[in-house]
């Protein structure tokens, strides 16, 4: 970060809670610009809601992540693929007939 | 995917197979520009999309109830208090499993299916704007929502 960076930052407006919460997402991959990255920061040290509430938030992604798969029934890939020759046989059929 | 949307295995099965089939007969019809994956989610997301209006599970109530979960502010201030998550709860596995799995059947389909694609299924965001055929920012911001509603419902469990 440049001086001048080091200097806008130390003049800009700090975030509002709603400011912080528009950028979460977009702090966790990594897409903010280097000046609004160390503006949201500065929110999360002095905000005593902010700091707790992206944890939640990160923790919600990385439990949906690690949880959230569904398993896929027995015998459901096997039942597709008979369903799937027996339709193709039909289908192939009906196109050689017209 | 499709059983998130829809919520039922029987008919989940049942769209996913015929999701299979559309692809097969409309082969020629795929165009190189998407990867094939992305093209066999739309077909199947249509379906699902289809079978949900069927049924009239779609509602406006769902919409209203996914903004109560969103974060309230006033003078751009948090209106509650948040507290750290009990790191005990978080650690008993078995539990935390049903209890996200209970969560996201909450959340309304537009929301689940985004929470799916990115989160679980781990597309990129280019790829679900391909498939829900919206923008990149549309996603993002579809995202953000869900995964805010997601952490409320979630807060009861963990706190």
């Amino acid at each position: 970060m440049t001086l001048l960076d080091k200097l806008r930052n130390l003049f800009a407006p700090s975030l509002s809670c709603e400011q912080a919460n528009a950028f979460i997402a977009d702090y966790m991959e990594g897409r903010l610009d280097p000046s609004l990255r160390t503006r949201f920061e500065a929110h999360l040290h002095m905000c005593p809601s902010c700091a707790p509430f992206l944890e939640q938030y990160r923790k919600t992604v990385e439990l949906v992540h690690e949880d959230g798969q569904i398993d896929v029934p027995p015998g459901l890939i096997e039942h597709t693929i008979s369903f799937l020759h027996e339709h193709r046989d039909q289908y192939s059929a009906k196109g050689t007939a017209s | 995917m499709i059983q998130r949307i829809v919520q039922d295995e029987d008919e989940a099965r049942s769209i996913m197979q015929e999701t299979f089939l559309q692809a097969y007969k409309r082969l020629a019809t795929f165009r190189k520009e998407a990867k094939f994956t992305t093209w066999l989610y739309a077909i199947g997301l249509n379906l699902a999309r289809a079978s949900l209006r069927k049924r009239r599970r779609y509602d406006m109530l769902e919409e209203d109830k996914m903004d109560r979960l969103q974060p309230t502010f006033e003078s751009g201030m948090h209106t509650e208090k948040f507290d750290f998550w009990n790191p005990q709860r978080l650690a008993e596995q078995n539990e935390r499993r049903s209890l996200v799995h209970a969560a996201i059947a909450e959340l309304s389909p537009d929301y689940r299916l985004v929470i799916t694609l990115r989160d679980i299924e781990e597309l990129s965001t280019t790829e679900v704007a391909q498939v829900l055929d919206i923008t990149e920012g549309a996603v993002r911001v579809r995202l953000h929502r869900a995964r805010l509603a997601l952490r409320n419902l979630l807060d009861r469990y963990f706190r």
